[in-house]
């Protein structure tokens, strides 16, 4: 299931971050899980489409299997 | 008692490359500046890449065990990659869950140079009945390339 959410930290560094979704949970992801990203489109406030799985990954309760970087505007929808 | 020995290779022939560079094989990846992704899904885990072009080109890569794999692993996993062509680079965990995405950065690269990622996971296998030592093994040739 797709959820909605918010790039609340990058690290280009490491190519990893997390996103925190709009019911609040926070979702660990590794830049491989973006669909339509080049590394230097991800920044922290950028709303995106996640895909969540429930595994954990470190100090967070799930991942992201797939992101897709989403408009403000298609979220007015 | 029977015993079992486990020795899981990832062997990229075996799999299906679903995604990636045109001119990409599996176990061989390569990178030109138009084309800086490489995901190689196969029966053992999945494998991603990604190159960063810049002042300092880098390689960002991740692995996941399969379901399949992961049911058969006991415990924690010891894990560890280096690339060959590259010295000083390494990336070890000395105990990561079998669901863990490994990931790391191979920072430094040189353009149109071939390196070869060697990864491996020691781990306790059981089939349910038993336990054995198991291990799986990774390895891909990347490149990027200049143009």
């Amino acid at each position: 299931m797709t959820s909605r959410g918010t790039i609340w930290r990058w690290s280009p560094t490491k190519g990893t971050g997390v996103i925190r979704s709009d019911s609040g949970e926070l979702v660990w992801f590794h830049f491989s899980a973006f669909d339509n990203a080049a590394f230097g489109d991800v920044a922290e406030g950028l709303p995106v489409d996640v895909d969540i799985d429930h595994t954990p990954q470190g100090d967070f309760q799930c991942r992201a299997s797939r992101i897709c970087l989403s408009s403000p505007a298609s979220w007015q929808s | 008692m029977p015993r079992l020995t486990y020795l899981f290779v990832l062997a990229c022939v075996l799999a299906v490359l679903t995604a990636g560079p045109a001119s990409a094989k599996p176990g061989e990846a390569h990178f030109t500046p138009t084309e800086t992704s490489y995901r190689y899904d196969g029966d053992h885990g999945i494998f991603t890449g990604d190159a960063v072009y810049g002042p300092e080109n880098k390689l960002f890569w991740s692995l996941r065990l399969s379901e399949y794999v992961r049911s058969l692993v006991q415990g924690p996993m010891s894990c560890g990659a280096t690339v060959e062509g590259k010295r000083g680079y390494g990336d070890h965990h000395p105990s990561i869950p079998a669901d863990y995405q490994w990931h790391s950065v191979i920072p430094n690269l040189q353009l149109d140079t071939q390196y070869r990622l060697v990864a491996s996971c020691a781990f306790t296998a059981t089939n349910g009945h038993t336990t054995a030592p198991g291990r799986v093994d990774y390895s891909v040739e990347f490149t990027l390339h200049s143009s």
